[in-house]
C-alpha cells in the first residue's frame, strides 16, 4: 500500500505529468491517423525516452499506447475509417450518429467508455500483477521452454485469417532470432563477421522498420489523397446524466472482457473490440437499433479495447511474454531502462514500478480530459495530408534508430527491415507474429538448452512440474482456438 | 491545423535529436584542460551494475571536475563495442571509459577483439566485487565441506549458474572445481539477473556471484555463502570462510577501472585521477557506494596496471587446465 502511494506521488512530478500529458496527446494524433498505429507510435517513441529515467519514460509508452487506442475512435466516428484496427468496430454505429448530426455525442461516448476501459484495467494491473510475478521465479529452464511454446502458439491465433501465413511469419522471426551470438555457447550465428550482431538484431531498429518504415513505403506508393469525407462536429461533445446511465453498464461489461483478452496473448484489442461490441448488443434490449447510431454502439467496443491496455502489460510486466506487438516493443523498452519482467519489478524496483502503474491511472484521466474538451482539435489532426506525413515518419525512424546507440548499423537494419516489412505487408504476412517470434525464439532455445544441460540430456526433464503441464495445456488449447471459433461462427451464422 | 500535427512531431523530433547530440575534439591542448564536457564511455547497459557504479562515482568527480561528466553507454558483444570505441576514441582526455575485469582482458583470449589490452591506459581502480560461492539458505548443503563432499559421492548432479559461459563467474566456479577435484554441472544463464534467478526458483544448487549481487538476499535470510574467493575474510560477513582457508587458492572477483586511450597526455591522466581518487576519498561517494553495494577499492595508475597484466597471466595460465567449452 505504502508502495501504491508513493508511486502516485513520484508520478504527480512535474516532468513525469508533462511526459504523460505530451505522450497522450501525441498517441491521440497517432491513432486517429488512419494507417498510423500504436505499434509503430510506441517503436518511435522508445529511442526519445532513452535518455529519461526509467519511470518517465515507462509512462509516456504508456501514454502513446493508451492514447492511440482511444484515438483510432475519431477517424471512425467522423470518416467511417478506424484510424487504428481496434476501433473497426466502433465505425459501425460511430459514423451512423455523424451523418445524423451527432458527432459530438459520439466522441463523448468514445472518450467516456475509453476512460471506463482504461481506468479497469488498472485495476487489474494493481492486483494481478504481484502474485503473478511472485510466481515468476517458479519459472525454471524448462518452464520458460514451455512458455515461449505457448507464445508461439499464439501465432496461429493473431493470424486467425490465414494460419499459414502466420506460420510463415512465425518461422521467419525464429530464423532471424538465432542471429548473434550463440547463447548458451558464445559462438557466432551468421553474423557475417560484424561484432555489432554479435548481440543479435537490434531489436528496437527492426521494429521501427517493420512498422514505422514500411508504412512509409505504403504510403508513398498509394497516390495521396486527401480525405473529404470527413464530417464537421456540429454538437456538443457532452453526454446527458442519462445518457451516462445507459452506457456505463455496457461499458464495465466491456472493459471486463477487454482486460481478459488483454491478458490472453495474442488476441489484442480488434478481437476486444468486435467482442465487445457483440456484447453491447446483447446487453441493449433495443438490439434493432444497433448499427443506425447508438451509443451503446460506440460504448462497447471502445471501453474493451482500451482494456485491453492494463491487461496486455500484465504478462509483459511479470512473465516477459508480451501478448501483443505493442506490448513486445514496450518491452523492450522495458529492458532498456534496465528493468527485468519478474518479482524483481515488485521489490527491488518497486518504485519505478509502482510509478509507473499511478502513471498508467493518471495517463487515462488526462485521456478523458484531452478527449472531452479537446477532440474537435484532434479531429482535425485526422485530416492531415499524407504529403505531410510521409516526410515526417521517414525523418522520425532514421533518427529513431540511429538514436538508441548513436550507431549507423541501426540505421541499415531498420532500412532493411522496412523493405521486408513493405513485403511482408504486400503478401499478407504477419509482422506482429514475426516481432512474436523474434521474442520467444532465445527464450525457448536457452529454455530447452538449459534444461538438457541440467539433466545430463534427459527429455523427461522437460515435463517434470505443474507449471509446465499447464502450460502444455494451455499451449494445446490456443493451437486449437482458431478451429474452434469457426466452428462457432459457422453455427452462429446458420443460426442466423 | 496541420501546424499541430507539425509542431507535436517535430518535438518530438527535437527531442531525439537533443539525446544525441555529440561533438568533435580539436587539437591535443593540455594547458586549458578540460574546456568541454568529457564522455565517458560505459560498455553495459544503463541502470546495470557497472553503470550505477559509474554514475556514482562520475556525479561525485563532476563536483570539482570543471566540466559535466557525460556517461554514455555503449553495450553491445559483452561489452567489446564499448572497449572497441573507447581504444579507438581520440586520446585527448575527453574520453575517457569504464573497463571491467577480468572481462576486458578475457574478451581478447576468446575471440578476435577489434581492442588490444594495451590500447588503453590505467587511471584508477573504482570497484572490486570479490566473488562468492553460494546456495540457497534452506539447502541441506551447510558448509564448503558438504558442497564438496556431495559432488564426491555425485558427480556431475551438482549444478551452478553461471552468467554466460566463459564469463567471470563461470571461470572462478570451474576454477574451484578443478582445484577441489570434482564434477559439477554449469549452467551458463544470460546475466548475473537470470543467474541468481535461477537459484533462488531452486532450479539450480549453487550460484558463483559476486558479493554485491547477493549481499542483500544474504542479509534478508533467503541465500547462505560457503566460501568467499578472497585472500581475507568479507569485511561484512566474518563468519564466512576464504577458498583459501579452506585449502584451494583461488583469488577471484571482478574489478571495475577508469582509463583512458593510449597517448592520452600524462598531465590529462593525472589530472582526472586527482579529481576521481578526491570523489571516491569522499563521504558522500563512500555512503552512496554502501547504499549500491559497491566494495570500493582504490588502485593507482601502477597497481592496477599490475592488476591488468597478473589477470592475463592468471587467465592465459588456467585456460591450459580448464575446460570452458561448458
Amino acid at each position: 500500500m505504502e508502495n501504491i502511494l508513493l508511486g502516485f506521488a513520484n508520478a504527480f512530478k512535474f516532468v513525469n505529468l508533462v511526459a504523460a500529458f505530451l505522450s497522450v496527446a501525441v498517441g491521440i494524433v497517432i491513432g486517429s491517423l488512419p494507417g498510423l498505429s500504436a505499434a509503430m507510435g510506441v517503436a518511435l517513441l522508445i529511442p526519445i525516452t532513452f535518455g529519461m529515467p526509467a519511470e518517465t519514460a515507462l509512462i509516456a509508452l504508456a501514454g502513446v499506447y493508451c492514447g492511440a487506442m482511444y484515438g483510432g475512435s475519431i477517424s471512425a466516428i467522423l470518416l467511417h475509417t478506424p484510424g487504428t484496427s481496434s476501433a473497426a468496430a466502433t465505425a459501425i454505429d460511430g459514423y451512423q450518429m455523424t451523418l445524423k448530426g451527432q458527432a459530438g455525442k459520439a466522441l463523448a461516448t468514445a472518450t467516456i467508455a475509453s476512460f471506463i476501459g482504461g481506468i479497469l484495467s488498472s485495476v487489474a494491473l494493481y492486483t494481478l500483477s504481484p502474485p503473478l510475478a511472485s510466481l515468476a521465479l517458479k519459472f525454471g529452464p524448462a518452464e520458460y521452454f514451455w512458455l515461449s511454446i505457448f507464445g508461439l502458439t499464439i501465432i496461429a491465433g493473431v493470424s486467425a485469417k490465414s494460419m499459414l501465413k502466420g506460420l510463415i511469419s512465425g518461422a521467419l522471426g525464429l530464423v532471424l532470432s538465432t542471429i548473434g551470438m550463440d547463447p548458451m555457447l558464445g559462438i557466432p550465428r551468421f553474423t557475417f563477421g560484424n561484432n555489432g550482431l554479435l548481440q543479435g538484431l537490434p531489436f528496437t531498429a527492426t521494429l521501427i522498420g517493420l512498422f514505422s518504415m514500411s508504412q512509409v513505403l505504403l504510403l508513398a506508393e498509394k497516390k495521396i489523397k486527401d480525405l473529404k469525407g470527413s464530417r464537421e462536429v456540429k454538437d456538443k461533445v457532452y453526454l446527458s446524466k442519462d445518457e451516462i446511465k445507459r452506457i456505463t453498464p455496457v461499458s464495465l461489461w466491456s472493459a471486463i472482457i477487454g482486460i481478459v483478452v488483454g491478458i490472453l496473448p495474442g488476441a489484442g484489442g480488434t478481437i476486444a473490440s468486435f467482442i465487445g461490441y457483440n456484447e453491447a448488443k446483447r446487453f441493449t434490449k433495443d438490439k434493432e437499433a444497433f448499427g443506425t447510431g447508438i451509443i451503446e454502439g460506440v460504448a462497447g467496443p471502445e471501453a474493451a479495447n482500451n482494456a485491453v491496455t492494463g491487461g496486455s502489460l500484465i504478462p509483459t510486466l511479470t512473465l516477459g511474454i508480451p501478448g501483443n506487438s505493442v506490448t513486445a516493443i514496450l518491452l523492450g523498452g522495458l529492458v532498456i531502462q534496465g528493468l527485468r519482467p519478474g518479482p524483481d519489478l515488485f521489490t527491488i524496483h518497486g518504485k519505478t514500478t509502482y510509478t509507473f502503474f499511478a502513471g498508467f491511472v493518471i495517463v487515462n484521466i488526462l485521456m478523458l480530459i484531452l478527449g472531452l474538451f479537446a477532440v474537435r482539435l484532434f479531429a482535425k489532426v485526422s485530416k492531415v495530408s499524407d504529403a505531410v506525413l510521409i516526410p515526417i515518419i521517414f525523418a522520425l525512424s532514421v533518427i529513431g534508430s540511429y538514436a538508441i546507440s548513436n550507431n549507423m548499423l541501426d540505421v541499415w537494419v531498420m532500412f532493411i527491415f522496412g523493405i521486408v516489412g513493405y513485403f511482408v505487408k504486400k503478401f499478407n504476412l504477419n509482422s506482429a507474429a514475426i516481432v512474436l517470434a523474434l521474442i520467444l525464439g532465445p527464450i525457448g532455445e536457452t529454455g530447452l538448452r538449459r534444461t538438457l544441460i541440467m539433466h545430463k540430456g534427459n527429455y523427461m526433464a522437460l515435463f517434470g512440474s505443474t507449471i509446465s503441464w499447464v502450460l502444455i495445456g494451455i499451449s494445446v488449447l490456443s493451437l486449437m482456438t482458431p478451429v474452434i471459433m469457426s466452428i462457432i461462427e459457422k453455427k452462429k451464422s446458420k443460426a442466423n | 491545423m496541420k501546424r499541430v500535427v507539425l509542431l507535436l512531431l517535430s518535438l518530438a523530433l527535437l527531442l531525439s535529436v537533443v539525446g544525441c547530440a555529440g561533438d568533435s575534439g580539436d587539437q591535443i591542448d593540455t594547458s586549458n584542460y578540460p574546456s568541454k564536457p568529457v564522455e565517458i564511455i560505459v560498455a553495459y547497459k544503463a541502470g546495470g551494475g557497472t553503470d550505477v557504479g559509474a554514475r556514482i562515482l562520475a556525479s561525485e568527480a563532476e563536483k570539482n571536475f570543471g566540466q559535466p561528466l557525460v556517461i554514455i553507454n555503449r553495450e553491445g558483444s559483452d561489452g567489446e563495442l564499448g572497449y572497441t570505441e573507447l581504444a579507438q576514441s581520440k586520446p585527448d582526455g575527453y574520453t575517457i571509459g569504464f573497463i571491467n575485469l577480468p572481462t576486458f582482458v578475457s574478451l581478447t583470449l576468446e575471440r578476435d577483439t577489434k581492442y588490444a589490452i594495451d590500447d588503453v591506459v590505467p587511471i584508477l581502480n573504482h570497484v572490486y566485487d570479490a566473488g562468492v560461492l553460494v546456495v540457497q539458505a534452506s539447502s541441506e548443503i551447510e558448509t564448503l565441506e558438504d558442497f564438496i563432499e556431495y559432488a564426491k559421492a555425485n558427480p556431475g548432479d551438482l549444478t551452478i549458474s553461471n552468467n554466460g559461459t566463459g564469463a567471470s563467474n563461470h571461470i572462478g566456479a570451474a576454477h574451484f572445481e578443478y582445484e577441489a577435484g570434482i564434477e559439477v554441472t554449469h549452467v551458463p544463464f544470460g546475466g548475473s539477473t537470470d543467474m541468481l534467478a535461477a537459484l533462488r526458483g531452486g532450479h539450480v544448487d549453487a550460484t558463483v556471484a559476486k558479493i554485491s549481487e547477493v549481499a542483500a538476499l544474504v542479509n534478508s535470510g533467503e541465500l547462505r555463502i560457503l566460501a568467499s574467493f578472497t585472500e581475507e575474510r568479507l569485511e561484512n560477513f566474518p563468519d564466512v570462510p576464504t577458498m583459501k582457508e579452506k585449502g584451494f587458492d583461488i583469488l577471484f572477483g571482478s574489478a571495475r577501472a577508469l582509463v583512458a586511450p593510449k597517448g592520452t597526455p600524462q598531465e590529462i591522466i593525472d589530472y582526472i585521477h586527482d579529481k576521481f581518487k578526491e570523489a571516491i576519498d569522499s563521504p558522500e561517494h563512500m555512503e552512496k557506494a554502501k547504499n549500491a553495494d559497491l566494495p570500493i577499492m582504490y588502485m593507482s595508475p601502477e597497481e592496477l596496471a599490475e592488476y591488468i597484466k597478473n589477470e592475463e597471466i592468471y587467465l592465459k595460465e588456467i585456460s591450459t587446465f580448464l575446460d570452458l567449452s561448458n
